[in-house]
């Protein structure tokens, strides 16, 4: 520990604490005045004297200033007489409410005992020059019981800067101290297992080697380490770090975490399992498929993808929920990372899942599964603008003709966004039959369309861009400028 | 007679008002609370590497308004040219500037005009021309020249450039964090039952910071005491503010300086308003009302994550013509969907999220202005109940550093941003001076504010001269 920085945090607490002794210390007071919230306070304060308890305090407070120290304070601010609570007595019933709660707060009895309790130790304690405004506090925060309450929240404010800091303070401690820690486990456990796996120690000697393996952060960093091998480590060393899985018996533990109530050691435990010890894995990923929570169902969805490399994409068939777009992305990244077999992704596409179906045509795509036209075509009528949309490109980038017509019957009724692939898709599906299409297109007033229009036609064929070329003599549609911008490839 | 009524009014109006502003603060601290350990337990698990080299991934516009910034121009660019998404293309908008912004930006990328057929999809001022680079390395930089028509008229001439279906409005000033995209996106792509319209994340002060390449090499708290005020103002504003606000669906701002949006919303609702002052909240609500009325369901994120990271006013003048614009900014936001407030149809945002920035962000300084003054005339004209002010002063003033205190320990716990022992405790030296001179400098401005939208009718941006990260070429 550095002495001169762990002095500076003491400092700070110190000037916390002694910045809140100081503003009771020396709080000056002056009777009397109705200002602010301070008169509804005050109003509050004088009428806890209606109770008899309070009465009673207030004779306790008396007789405490009848001593010889109190008479120090015994001048014209202390003239707060009986009379004067008399009269302010019958205030409002709000107030008397204000100062029910403060007594049900504080404690009816207890308030009196506080405050002659308090008076006794300015007495006994305190040098003469302090105990004047000490009393002058202590007499105030009981006529005004607000005051009080502000001053205990001023307390309580403390108090809590003060956990803050400590926290701060011992957060940092630990946590560096957790890496250091971490580091050094973390060199001396791969030291060990890389001269496991590559046979330079046998396995007596290196869990010899392999030190408080029974500390549950120790088990955390041997997992790790297990997890970068198998990223870095291929062949048959892939077996042999599972066993060294097992052999540990971390496949309890992850087993345990994948028991937890909290997700992030339920992703966890599934993570290490489905890396380390497939098997068990297999048992349970199947399981939270359909999970509640969004980002367990996630990464036990990925997860099946990597158990499952000869149908990968089965969980569809059971799947009730979400497929959400960020895993599809991550699974399709499995996916390709694993280079496991593509399979025929038409037989999702009855799914009633929006989410898988749209997967789907995803895939269908970038696998350019001609065979899959048919459940291709079916989609264009489906409901949602983005099926409709996939299926559009899905036609146009596997070049599927037969589906120009459908397509181009659509045109009417689609959005701008599918209509613009429409347009795309005819440059690469179209022929003659389109130019009418494209020039009525082009004739339009949406630029965006109109640009399209123009780079569909221009590089579907020559006959197309001659037909375009023609248009220039329209000087109204202004089709040299299209052609200028199409035509420059960083457009 | 009447006047005592009067007072007693005002007084208990006063009571109430700190309680509830008080009363708020702690319930958004403990949302945000609840929220960023959330966040941080799920930010570990969390696998970007998927997206990064993902076909999948949509193709994001990265919009850069410029506007004088020859100083930092080229830094900037290379900054964003680095960041990590697989597909993405970089706007930037040269607003007319009067410095060389945009001859250094042509001979630093090789820029050439090239022929490009605009749609306006937005109304804007007119762009003069496109740039494009004749170097295939910078293939996705495109600069366009327009005339000066202020930020939000820029980013609505950039969305009509933008190719990808959602944008990112950025300060071409600010440093982007490089993973600030795949970040961003991935709200949009989680959700599916309620469409992301936008999302924002964390800004922080790069002050003091080292940077280098247009990159944030090294994190430090600034040296000087008016950004070092602001470390801990955005950490409050941030991290105890919008996060929860976020979680309660009741997001109205995502930081001009950051955020990313649903481009074909954002066209439907007709971009930009280029007549405000508060463009970034303006279109928030305005998205949010769209979404209402067309009875979709729809969500506004927040990431707590600190993706951008901006220079700080560090003047005086400076900063109070900055905080002078937000306040115009919010009032003009506020008036012009004034439709919203405590209107049911809106749900918590008509409820509760407008309400709320109208009672204690605009309203906020003027009532402590009120009450201060009113105590004055109450200390000259009567006596006032000293015991009772100094009570308050102090617990208003030890609520303060408990909050500030608060917002660097959820810093320092989600991040472990300033690592050094001797950067908390700077921070927390300033949490304690902050309240008595930053505090009142920022009511002063915000009144300021106040008087120049409803008096002096002023629309303006004022002058905001920046230091630049970089060195002058």
């Amino acid at each position: 520990m550095n002495p001169i920085k762990f002095t500076s945090v003491k400092l700070i607490i110190l000037i916390g604490c002694m910045s809140c002794v100081i503003n009771l210390l020396f709080t000056p007071g002056s009777y009397g005045s109705t200002n602010i919230p301070g008169s509804i306070a005050g109003e509050a304060g004088q009428s806890i004297q209606t109770n008899d308890s309070a009465k009673q305090t207030r004779e306790l407070a008396v007789q405490a200033l009848k001593t010889d120290s109190v008479k120090i304070i015994r001048d014209k601010n202390i003239s707060t007489t009986a009379p004067e609570y008399q009269a302010k007595k019958n205030s409002s019933r709000l107030n008397k409410r204000n100062n029910y709660l403060f007594l049900l707060i504080i404690g009816n009895k207890n308030a009196g005992e506080i405050k002659s309790d308090l008076i006794l130790y300015g007495n006994k304690h305190l040098p003469l020059s302090f105990r004047r405004p000490y009393f002058r506090i202590v007499e105030k925060g009981f006529n005004y019981p607000v005051i009080l309450l502000f001053i205990i929240l001023i307390f309580f404010f403390s108090l809590n800067i003060l956990f803050v800091l400590l926290v701060l303070y011992y957060s940092n401690q630990n946590k560096n101290r957790k890496d250091r820690y971490t580091s050094i486990y973390q060199k001396m456990y791969e030291d060990v297992l890389r001269s496991y796996l590559f046979g330079d120690i046998d396995w007596e000697k290196a869990l010899t080697k392999l030190k408080k393996i029974k500390k549950p952060l120790n088990r955390k960093i041997l997992t790790t380490v297990l997890f970068n091998f198998q990223d870095n480590l291929r062949g048959e060393m892939d077996s042999q770090i599972v066993d060294i899985f097992v052999k540990l018996d971390l496949y309890k533990d992850a087993l345990k975490s994948t028991r937890s109530s909290h997700y992030y050691n339920k992703i966890n435990g599934i993570r290490e399992l489905t890396n380390l010890y497939p098997e068990a894995a297999e048992k349970i990923v199947s399981q939270y498929i359909n999970d509640p929570n969004d980002l367990v169902r996630a990464e036990a969805q990925t997860s099946y993808i990597r158990l499952h490399p000869d149908r990968p994409f089965d969980f569809f068939k059971s799947l009730t929920s979400p497929f959400t777009r960020w895993t599809q992305v991550s699974a399709f990244y499995l996916f390709r990372l694993h280079q496991l077999p593509v399979p025929s992704f038409a037989q999702y596409m009855d799914s009633g899942n929006r989410n898988v179906r749209n997967f789907c045509l995803r895939m269908i795509t970038y696998y350019q599964q001609l065979e899959s036209a048919k459940e291709i075509y079916k989609m264009l009528d489906n409901q949602m603008e983005l099926t409709r949309f996939l299926s559009i490109h899905a036609i146009s980038e596997l070049r599927l003709i037969q589906g120009k017509e459908l397509i181009k019957k659509r045109y009417p009724a689609e959005t701008q966004k599918n209509r613009i692939e429409i347009i795309i898709a005819l440059k690469n599906i179209g022929n003659a039959e389109d130019f009418d299409f494209l020039e009525s297109i082009i004739r339009s007033d949406s630029i965006s369309l109109k640009t399209e229009a123009c780079r569909s036609m221009y590089y579907m064929s020559n006959e197309s861009r001659e037909r375009l070329i023609l248009l220039k003599q329209e000087t109204h549609l202004k089709i040299e400028q299209f052609i200028d911008h199409i035509t420059d490839s960083r457009n | 007679m009447q006047g005592n009524i009067l007072t007693a009014i005002f007084e208990t109006f006063i009571l109430f008002y700190a309680i509830s502003i008080f009363s708020i603060y702690i319930w958004l601290a403990i949302v945000s609370a609840k929220e960023l350990r959330r966040n941080f337990f799920t930010a570990k698990i969390t696998r970007y590497d998927a997206i990064i080299s993902s076909p999948l991934a949509p193709m994001i516009t990265v919009i850069a308004p410029a506007y004088n910034e020859s100083l930092t121009i080229v830094e900037n660019i290379k900054a964003l040219l680095g960041l990590y998404y697989p597909s993405f293309e970089i706007v930037v908008v040269n607003d007319g500037s009067k410095d060389s912004t945009l001859e250094k930006a042509i001979e630093a990328f090789d820029l050439e005009k090239i022929p490009y057929v605009i749609d306006y999809k937005i109304p804007c001022q007119e762009i003069l021309d496109v740039y494009k680079s004749r170097r295939k390395a910078f293939n996705n930089l495109t600069v366009i020249n327009k005339i000066n028509g202020g930020k939000a008229d820029a980013l609505n001439s950039g969305i009509n450039i933008a190719k990808g279906d959602y944008f990112i409005a950025i300060d071409v000033d600010s440093i982007i964090n490089p993973y600030a995209l795949q970040k961003l996106i991935k709200p949009f792509f989680e959700e599916t039952d309620r469409k992301v319209i936008a999302t924002g994340g964390v800004i922080g002060i790069a002050n003091s910071c080292k940077i280098e390449d247009g990159q944030l090499v090294e994190i430090d708290v600034p040296d000087k005491f008016l950004p070092r005020c602001q470390v801990i103002e955005y950490n409050r504003a941030f991290l105890m503010g919008r996060l929860a606000w976020s979680r309660l669906d009741g997001l109205l701002l995502i930081s001009g300086a950051l955020g990313l949006f649903d481009k074909e919303v954002v066209i439907a609702c007709g971009g930009y308003y280029t007549k405000t002052v508060g463009e970034d909240m303006e279109l928030v609500v305005r998205m949010r009302k769209y979404m209402t009325k067309k009875k979709i369901k729809y969500k506004v994120v927040y990431i707590p994550d600190p993706l951008c990271w901006t220079e700080a006013p560090s003047s005086v003048k400076i900063l109070g013509s900055q905080r002078n614009r937000w306040t115009r900014g919010t009032i003009d936001t506020l008036f012009l969907h004034w439709s919203v407030f405590f209107n049911r149809k809106y749900g918590f945002m008509g409820m509760v999220s407008h309400p709320f920035w109208v009672f204690y962000e605009w309203l906020a300084p003027i009532i402590e202005v009120l009450g201060i003054l009113y105590f004055i005339i109450i200390a000259i004209i009567g006596e006032p109940n000293w015991p009772f002010f100094y009570v308050m002063v102090f617990f208003v003033y030890f609520f303060s550093i408990t909050f500030s205190t608060y917002a660097i320990l959820y810093d320092h716990l989600a991040y472990h941003r300033y690592k050094k022992k001797r950067m908390i405790l700077k921070l927390l030296l300033t949490a304690w001076i902050e309240p008595l001179i930053f505090h009142p400098l920022v009511v002063y401005w915000a009144v300021r504010g106040n008087i120049d939208y409803f008096i002096r009718k002023k629309k303006g941006w004022g002058k905001m001269t920046r230091v630049g990260f970089a060195k002058p070429n």
